[in-house]
C-alpha cells in the first residue's frame, strides 16, 4: 500500500511537470501577448501608444524573451514560491488566488454538499422504485436543467429575484455590505445572495449525479448476490445500504476527484454572468487577456487539485469496494 | 470653437469670476464628515484647506445637500475597465457642456500667445493636495524635468507634447506661475490642457513619488526590490499610475474623491478630498458626495439589472445598446433612474473596413479597388439596419466627421450610403468579379470563389452579421466571426485578417484638432486599423512594415499641417475640408448608422443633465461636473 | 438461439427470431420509450424535410414584423366562427414613450390556414427547387406560430432548421467518445498493470487540460477561412477524442471490481478470447450506466456550446440550430419583454428527454434478468 502510494505520488509529479509546460504553450498559442491586447485597450480608450513603446513595455514584462527562456524563468520563480505578477492587476497573482480560493471553495462546496444531497437519495429511490412517480418527476426535471444553458437558468432566476422581491441577487454581496468589515448583517446578506449560483450551478450536477447513481444502482440490483441477500431474509433498507449502494457509488467515486477543478473551471460562464469572484472567473479573464502568469498559476492549480483528486478517487475506490485490487 | 473665441472667453470668465472672490468675501461650509474631523482635531478648518482663491462655481441648477455614495459599474480592473471616472476626473481647464467653451479649471487663468508658441498657467495660491501638501509649480517641473525628460520612466515622448516634432519645453515663473514653450504653433493646445488628465497630467505630486525617484532617493533602487519590482521605475510607475490604473491608495490627488482601499473583486471605493478646491456661490465646499464607488460589473446584462434594482446610479461609458430601449423605460418607475438619448459625435456606430495591406496578393488588389469599397457601402442596407437595431431611429451615413463639424459638408455623409444592390453588382461586375455558374458567390481572378471573413466583437456583431448578409446577396461571400474583445485586438496588427467591424469615434473637431488628426489618417489608431503595413511604415519612419500609395502620403502631410494651423484662419477650413473629402472618398472606413446614445441617470441624484452630446471626444462626464452632483433626499 | 429455423415450422419461427423480436416486443411494453422514439422519429423527419415544414424561408427578414409575438390562431371572431383556423392581420405600432413595438390585430384582415401552399422558394436537398410548402396562410398573411425574433424572422421555421444541425453534428462526436471510452477504459480496467498505468496517466492528463484554454487554443488553431459549421464540426471531433477520458474511467472502475467475478473466469476458461469477454461479458454488466453517460452527453452537444461560442468556436449565426436560437434568449430584454424567444429550449428538453427514455428502453430490452 505505502510502496503504492509512494509510486502513485511521483506520477504525480511528473504529470504535474508536463502539465507546466503544456499549460504555459497552450496560453501561448493564441497571436500576440498582454501588450498586444493592453495597447489596444489604450488606442480605444483615445491613446496613442508607438512601437519604441511598446518594445519598452515588452522588455520590461520579459515578454521579449524567447518563449523557452520564459518559461524556464517562470518555472523558477514557482519552485521558490514566486508566481509572479499579475499585468492587468498588478499584484502578485498568489495574492489574487488567495483572495479568491475561499470564496471559490465555499460556493464550490456548497453546491456539491447539496447537489449530493438531492441527487443520490433520488437516485437510490428511483433505481428501486423505477417507473415511479417520483422516478420520472426526477428525471423529467434533472433532464430540463440539464438541457438548458446555466447561463439562461442564472438570468431567469436573476430577473424573477429583481420583479418578485426587488433584490439583485448578482455578486456575493450588496454594494452597502462588500467592502463593510464582517458581521452578522453581512453574512445574513451573503446568505440572501447564495441560493442562486448554487441552484444554478448545482441543477446541471445534480441531473447527472441523480441519473449515474440510478443507473448504476439498477446494474448492481440484478445481480445475484441481492437476491441471495434478500433471500437470507435481509431488511430491504439495510440490504440496500449494505452493499448494492456502496458499490453503485462507484462511478460517481471514480469521478469525484474531478468535481472540485470541475466546479471551479466548469461553472466559470456562470460565474461571470453572477459575478462571482471565483479562481475560474479570474483565469478566463486572465487568458482572454493574456495575463500569462495568472493564467499559467490557475491552470497548474486546476491541474494540481485534478491530479490530487485522481489519487484520492482511487483511493476511495479501493475503500467502498474492496473487490478493487492494486498490485 | 475658434481658439481665439476660446480664449477671449476664457479670460472674461476668469476676470468675473477670480475677482470678485477672494478669501475675505466669503464664509464657508463644509460636508458634516469633515466638519466633525475638523472639531476631532484631526484636519484644519475648510478655511485653512481651501485656497485663496478657491474656484467658485456657478450651480447647474442648484445648490446642492451633502452626503451619500454614488455607484457606477466598470468591466474590468484597470485599463479598459471604464466606469464614470469623467465625474472624477479633474482638468487644467473645464470643458463647459456646450462643448465650446474652455473655462479655468485646476489653472486659476491662463494665458495663450496670438502665434500659439507659448501658454502661461497661472495657478491657485494657497491650493493643496488631498494629503494637505501644498500643490505649486514644483509639482508641474517635477513631472516635466523628472519625469517627462527622464527616459526611462517616459521613453516615448507623444505626439501631444510634441508640436512640430520637438518637445515642448516647461518654465517656472514663480510657485504660481508656469510657462509651456512650442517649437512650433499649438493651436490645439487649449483642448490639449482642457483633457490634461489623459495627456499626462503635466503635473504629479512631488511630495510623495520622490523617495521613489532615483535622483530624489539614491536608494530608490533598494525600496524597489523591497516593493517586490524589478528597477525603480517600475516601482516609481507603480505609484504614478492614475485612472483605471491606479493601484496605489496612499497617492494624493486633487480630484473631488481619494481612491482609499480596493478590494478582492476590483472594486473601487473612493471618498472625498477634505482639501478640494471649489466652492459653490453659497460657500458650500465641494463635491456634495461623500463617496464613490466603482463596482466591477462584467457582464452587460448584470449590469442591467444593478441599474434597475438601483445598485448603480449612473451608467453611459460602456454603451447601452440602443435596442434595448423599452427595456430600460419600462422599468424607469422601479430602478427611480431617467433614460435619455444624447447626441452622439461617431462617425458611424459600426463601422467597416477592408484590410488593404492583405497577405494574399489576390485578395489585396480586390480591396485595394477603389470600385470594390464602394460596391460594398451601396450593398449595405442601412436602412434595414436603423429599423432592425435603433428603431428607425438613426442617422443612416457614411462614415466621416459629425455634421457639427465646421468644414462639414452635407455630401459626405451621403457619399455612397444609399442602398443600391444594382449598383454595387454593377460595380462589382466591372471589375471583372464574375458570377459562379449557380449564381451563389462571385469568383476572384484566380478562379477561387471570393470569401471574405468578417471578424468583429459582441457589441457590433448583430450588426455585423446582417451586413454579412448583405454583401454575400450582391456576391461577396461573407462570414461574420464573433471574438472576444482582446482576441479581436491582436489580430489587427497582426495583419492576420480579411475585414473587421468597430466602432467609428473620435472624430469630432476636437478630437481632430488635438489628438494629432489621427483618426483620419487612413491608417492609424483604431481596431479596424485598414491597414496594418503602412501604419508599420509610418510608426517606425519606414523601417518595417510596406510604404503606402502616395495618397495615403498626402492625407497625412494634410494633417500634419491641418494640428498647426490657426483655427479662426481661413486655411484651417480649407484643410479640414480637404481632409474630410479624401477620407470619405477613399471610403477606408464604410459606416452605417450613428444612433443617439443611451445614458441613465438615478433620480435620487441632482444636478445632473437632461440634454447634451456623450462623447469620448468630450471625456464623457467631464462636461457635466461630477463634483457639483448630490443625492436630493 | 442457435435453432435453425429452416428446419422449425411455423411454431418455432418465434423461437427463431428471438433475440432481437423479444428485445423489440420488451421494448414496446416500456411506453415512454416508445413515445420518446416516435418523437425522435419526428423530429428526424423534420430534419429531412426542414425546407418543406417550414412555412418561411429561416433567414428572411421582414422589418415590419420585428418581435411579433406567437400569433393566436382563431377559429372565432368578430363575424362568427370558422371551421377552418384563421389568424388576422397585424399592424405594428411604436410606443411614442419606450419605442416598444406592439402589434395590433385588424379583425377586419382574415387569413385562413391551409395546407399545401406556396411560399418562399427554396431546393430541397439542394435538388428539387420548387416553393411548396407544408401549411401557411392565404397571400398578404403572415403565420409567427412562435413569433419573430428581432430581425422579423420566423422563430418556427428556424427551430425547424435548427433541428438539422442540432440533431446531427453534435452526436458523432458522443458516438466517437462512446466507442474510444469503452474501448480503453475496458482495455485499462481488465488487464491492468502496465496498460492501466499509461492509459491513466494519460486520462490524468487529458483530464487536467482545463477546457477553456484548450478551446481558446483550438480556436486559434483553426483555418480561418473555415465555415463556424465546419470548425464548430471539426472541434467536436477533437474533443470526442479528448472526452473519453471521462466515461473510461468508469468503466475502468467497474471492471476492475468484475473482473474479479467468477463469471469472468469461466468465461477465460471457456477459451473465450479477451476482447470478448470485455465486449460481451464485462461491458453488459454496466449497460445502464453507459446508456445514462451517452444521455447526459447529450444535452451539451445539442446545446452545440453556445455558452462558449463567443470564443470563435462554437456554433455562431448564421448557422441555425436550437442553440443558437437559444443564445438570443439569453439577455434580460428577451426574458421581460421577448419571452417567447425560449421556445427553442422547450426542443431541447423534448429531445433529451426523448433520447433519454429511448435509452432507458433500449436498457430494460437487453437485460437479460428482466
Amino acid at each position: 500500500m505505502s510502496r503504492y502510494v509512494a509510486r502513485r505520488f511521483l506520477y504525480m509529479i511528473f504529470t504535474m511537470a508536463i502539465m507546466s509546460v503544456v499549460a504555459f504553450i497552450i496560453i501561448q498559442l493564441p497571436p500576440g501577448d498582454y501588450l498586444t491586447s493592453y495597447i489596444m485597450q489604450l488606442q480605444t480608450s483615445g491613446q496613442t501608444v508607438d512601437a519604441a513603446q511598446i518594445e519598452m513595455l515588452r522588455r520590461q514584462y520579459g515578454l521579449d524573451l524567447p518563449l523557452h527562456e520564459q518559461y524556464l524563468l517562470w518555472i523558477s520563480k514557482i519552485v521558490r514560491g514566486n508566481f509572479g505578477i499579475s499585468f492587468d492587476y498588478n499584484r502578485p497573482v498568489l495574492e489574487l488566488l488567495a483572495q479568491r480560493i475561499p470564496i471559490t471553495v465555499l460556493i464550490s462546496s456548497l453546491t456539491l454538499l447539496v447537489t449530493y444531497v438531492i441527487a443520490i437519495p433520488i437516485g437510490v429511490y428511483s433505481a428501486v422504485r423505477q417507473y415511479s412517480i417520483v422516478d420520472y418527476v426526477g428525471t423529467v426535471i434533472s433532464f430540463i436543467g440539464l438541457a438548458t444553458p446555466n447561463f439562461l437558468i442564472a438570468l431567469i432566476l436573476m430577473y424573477a429575484c429583481q420583479r418578485l422581491f426587488g433584490f439583485n441577487a448578482s455578486g456575493l454581496f450588496s454594494p452597502e455590505y462588500a467592502n463593510a468589515p464582517w458581521s452578522l448583517a453581512k453574512f445574513i446578506d451573503m446568505l440572501k445572495h447564495l441560493p442562486i449560483p448554487v441552484i444554478v450551478i448545482g441543477l446541471s450536477g445534480t441531473a447527472s449525479v441523480m441519473r449515474v447513481m440510478r443507473a448504476s444502482l439498477l446494474d448492481e440490483l440484478k445481480l445475484e448476490y441481492v437476491e441471495a441477500a434478500r433471500a437470507k431474509g435481509l431488511k430491504e433498507l439495510a440490504l440496500l445500504l449494505r452493499y448494492p449502494v456502496r458499490v453503485a457509488l462507484n462511478p460517481i467515486v471514480s469521478t469525484i476527484g474531478w468535481v472540485l477543478p470541475g466546479i471551479l473551471s466548469g461553472a466559470t460562464v456562470t460565474a461571470i454572468v453572477l459575478d462571482l469572484p471565483t479562481v475560474g472567473a479570474l483565469m478566463y479573464r486572465a487568458l482572454l487577456s493574456q495575463d500569462m502568469y495568472v493564467a499559467a498559476t490557475c491552470v497548474m492549480f486546476l491541474t494540481f487539485l485534478t491530479v490530487i483528486g485522481t489519487f484520492l478517487s482511487d483511493l476511495l475506490l479501493m475503500w467502498v469496494d474492496p473487490r478493487i485490487r492494486y498490485e | 470653437m475658434r481658439s481665439k473665441t476660446a480664449r477671449v472667453s476664457l479670460i472674461l470668465l476668469t476676470l468675473a469670476l477670480v475677482l470678485p472672490v477672494s478669501a475675505w468675501a466669503m464664509t464657508y461650509q463644509e460636508a458634516p464628515m469633515l466638519r466633525e474631523l475638523v472639531e476631532a482635531g484631526l484636519l484644519p478648518p475648510v478655511e485653512e484647506r481651501l485656497p485663496l482663491d478657491p474656484k467658485v462655481v456657478e450651480p447647474v441648477d442648484e445648490i446642492g445637500r451633502y452626503g451619500g455614495e454614488i455607484r457606477s459599474g466598470a468591466f474590468g480592473p484597470t485599463s479598459g475597465g471604464f466606469d464614470a471616472e469623467g465625474l472624477r476626473v479633474q482638468n487644467l481647464l473645464q470643458i463647459e457642456p456646450d462643448l465650446q467653451t474652455l473655462t479655468p479649471n485646476i489653472v486659476r487663468d491662463i494665458e495663450i500667445s496670438q502665434d500659439f508658441t507659448w501658454v502661461k498657467l497661472y495657478l491657485r495660491r494657497g491650493m493643496k493636495w488631498s494629503d494637505g501638501h501644498p500643490f505649486t509649480a514644483d509639482d508641474f517641473m517635477f513631472w516635466y524635468e523628472d519625469i517627462l525628460l527622464n527616459d526611462e520612466l517616459t521613453p516615448v515622448k507623444r505626439a501631444v507634447w510634441m508640436p512640430g516634432g520637438e518637445l515642448l519645453k516647461m518654465i517656472k515663473h514663480d510657485d504660481y506661475t508656469i510657462e509651456l514653450q512650442f517649437a512650433a504653433p499649438y493651436p490645439a493646445i487649449d483642448i490639449v490642457l482642457a483633457k490634461s488628465d489623459i495627456n499626462g497630467r503635466f503635473f504629479q505630486p512631488k511630495h510623495y513619488l520622490q523617495k521613489w525617484h532615483i535622483k530624489y532617493n539614491p536608494d530608490a533602487e533598494a525600496l524597489a526590490r523591497q516593493e517586490g519590482f524589478d528597477s525603480w521605475w517600475q516601482a516609481f510607475n507603480h505609484h504614478m499610475a492614475w485612472q483605471q490604473d491606479q493601484l496605489d491608495v496612499n497617492q494624493p490627488t486633487i480630484n473631488p474623491w481619494v481612491l482609499k482601499s480596493i478590494d478582492a473583486q476590483g472594486n473601487k471605493y473612493f471618498e472625498r478630498n477634505p482639501y478640494y478646491w471649489k466652492v459653490d456661490t453659497a460657500g458650500n465646499q465641494l463635491p456634495y458626495i461623500d463617496r464613490q464607488t466603482r463596482v466591477l460589473v462584467r457582464d452587460a446584462e448584470v449590469r442591467i439589472l444593478r441599474l434597475f434594482s438601483g445598485e448603480l446610479h449612473v451608467a453611459a461609458e460602456n454603451p447601452l445598446p440602443v435596442a434595448n430601449l423599452p427595456l430600460y423605460k419600462e422599468n424607469e418607475a422601479s430602478g427611480n433612474y431617467r433614460t435619455m438619448l444624447f447626441e452622439n459625435t461617431r462617425g458611424a456606430d459600426a463601422a467597416f473596413a477592408f484590410n488593404l495591406t492583405h497577405k494574399d496578393p489576390v485578395l489585396r488588389e480586390i480591396f485595394n479597388d477603389i470600385r470594390f469599397r464602394q460596391a460594398m457601402s451601396v450593398a449595405i442596407n442601412r436602412q434595414e439596419i436603423n429599423e432592425i437595431f435603433y428603431f428607425g431611429q438613426a442617422a443612416e451615413r457614411q462614415a466621416t466627421a459629425p455634421p457639427m463639424t465646421s468644414f462639414y459638408e452635407d455630401w459626405m455623409g451621403e457619399y455612397f450610403a444609399e442602398f443600391d444592390p444594382d449598383r454595387a453588382n454593377a460595380l462589382l461586375d466591372e471589375m471583372g468579379l464574375v458570377w459562379d455558374r449557380s449564381r451563389q458567390v462571385r469568383l476572384r481572378p484566380d478562379g477561387r470563389p471570393l470569401q471574405i471573413v468578417l471578424e468583429t466583437t459582441e457589441e457590433f456583431a448583430p450588426v455585423a452579421e446582417l451586413v454579412a448578409e448583405h454583401w454575400s446577396a450582391v456576391g461577396v461571400a461573407t462570414t461574420m466571426r464573433q471574438l472576444e474583445r482582446l482576441f479581436f485586438y491582436e489580430r489587427g496588427p497582426a495583419n492576420d485578417r480579411d475585414a473587421a467591424a468597430w466602432t467609428y469615434d473620435g472624430v469630432s473637431e476636437f478630437s481632430m484638432r488635438a489628438d494629432s488628426c489621427h483618426r483620419f489618417r487612413p491608417t492609424w489608431g483604431t481596431p479596424i486599423d485598414p491597414a496594418p503595413l503602412w501604419q508599420a511604415w509610418f510608426d517606425t519612419g519606414g523601417q518595417s512594415g510596406e510604404e503606402p500609395p502616395e495618397e495615403v502620403k498626402t492625407i497625412y502631410a494634410l494633417c500634419d499641417q491641418f494640428i498647426v494651423v490657426d483655427p479662426a484662419s481661413d486655411r484651417y477650413q480649407e484643410l479640414g475640408r480637404e481632409i474630410l473629402k479624401r477620407n470619405v472618398e477613399g471610403l477606408y472606413v464604410i459606416g452605417t448608422v450613428v444612433a443617439p446614445r443611451v445614458v441613465m441617470i438615478s433620480e435620487r441624484l441632482g444636478n445632473t443633465p437632461r440634454e447634451g452630446t456623450f462623447a469620448y471626444d468630450f471625456m464623457f462626464w467631464v462636461p457635466y461636473k461630477g463634483d457639483q452632483w448630490y443625492f436630493k433626499e | 438461439m442457435s435453432a435453425s429455423p429452416a428446419v422449425a415450422g411455423e411454431t418455432s419461427r418465434f423461437y427463431a427470431a428471438t433475440q432481437w423480436q423479444l428485445m423489440w416486443r420488451k421494448f414496446l411494453r416500456h411506453r415512454l420509450a416508445v413515445l420518446g422514439l416516435i418523437i425522435l422519429t419526428i423530429f428526424y423527419t423534420i430534419a429531412a424535410f426542414a425546407e418543406f415544414i417550414a412555412p418561411y424561408d429561416p433567414y428572411r427578414r421582414n422589418t415590419r414584423f420585428i418581435h411579433v409575438p406567437p400569433q393566436k390562431i382563431r377559429f372565432a371572431g368578430q363575424d362568427g366562427f370558422s371551421l377552418r383556423p384563421f389568424v388576422y392581420g397585424l399592424k405594428q405600432e411604436l410606443d411614442p414613450v419606450t419605442w416598444r413595438r406592439r402589434y395590433v390585430e385588424d379583425p377586419s384582415q382574415r387569413y385562413y390556414l391551409r395546407f399545401f401552399t406556396r411560399g418562399d422558394r427554396y431546393r430541397l436537398w439542394g435538388l428539387i427547387e420548387t416553393d411548396w410548402h407544408l401549411f401557411g396562410v392565404d397571400g398578404g398573411g403572415t403565420l409567427f406560430l412562435m413569433g419573430t425574433d428581432g430581425s422579423g424572422r420566423d422563430l418556427f421555421s428556424r427551430i425547424i432548421y435548427g433541428t438539422r444541425v442540432s440533431l446531427t453534428v453534435g452526436l458523432v462526436g458522443i458516438l466517437i467518445s462512446f466507442v474510444l471510452g469503452c474501448l480503453l477504459g475496458g482495455i485499462s480496467g481488465y488487464y491492468g498493470g502496465t496498460a492501466d498505468l499509461i492509459i491513466q496517466r494519460v486520462i490524468e492528463f487529458l483530464l487536467s487540460i482545463p477546457t477553456i484554454p484548450l478551446w481558446m487554443a483550438l480556436a486559434a488553431a483553426m483555418p480561418k477561412n473555415w465555415s463556424t459549421l465546419q470548425v464548430y464540426f471539426a472541434i467536436t471531433i477533437i474533443l470526442s477524442v479528448v472526452g473519453w477520458s471521462n466515461l473510461a474511467r468508469v468503466v475502468r472502475g467497474k471492471l476492475l471490481e468484475l473482473r474479479e467475478e467468477d463469471f469472468v473466469l469461466a468465461a477465460k476458461l471457456a477459451g473465450a478470447s479477451d476482447l470478448n469477454i470485455i465486449l460481451s461479458h464485462l461491458l453488459p454488466g454496466l449497460m445502464s450506466y453507459l446508456v445514462v453517460s451517452v444521455t447526459l452527453a447529450i444535452p451539451g452537444m445539442i446545446l452545440g456550446e453556445t455558452a462558449l461560442s463567443f470564443l470563435g468556436i462554437g456554433l455562431r449565426p448564421p448557422v441555425i440550430s436550437w442553440g443558437v436560437l437559444l443564445n438570443d434568449a439569453q439577455s434580460v430584454s428577451a426574458i421581460a419583454l421577448h419571452p417567447w424567444l425560449l421556445w427553442p429550449g422547450l426542443f431541447v428538453v423534448l429531445a433529451v428527454l426523448a433520447f433519454n427514455f429511448v435509452g432507458d428502453g433500449l436498457r430494460d430490452a437487453a437485460d437479460p434478468y428482466q
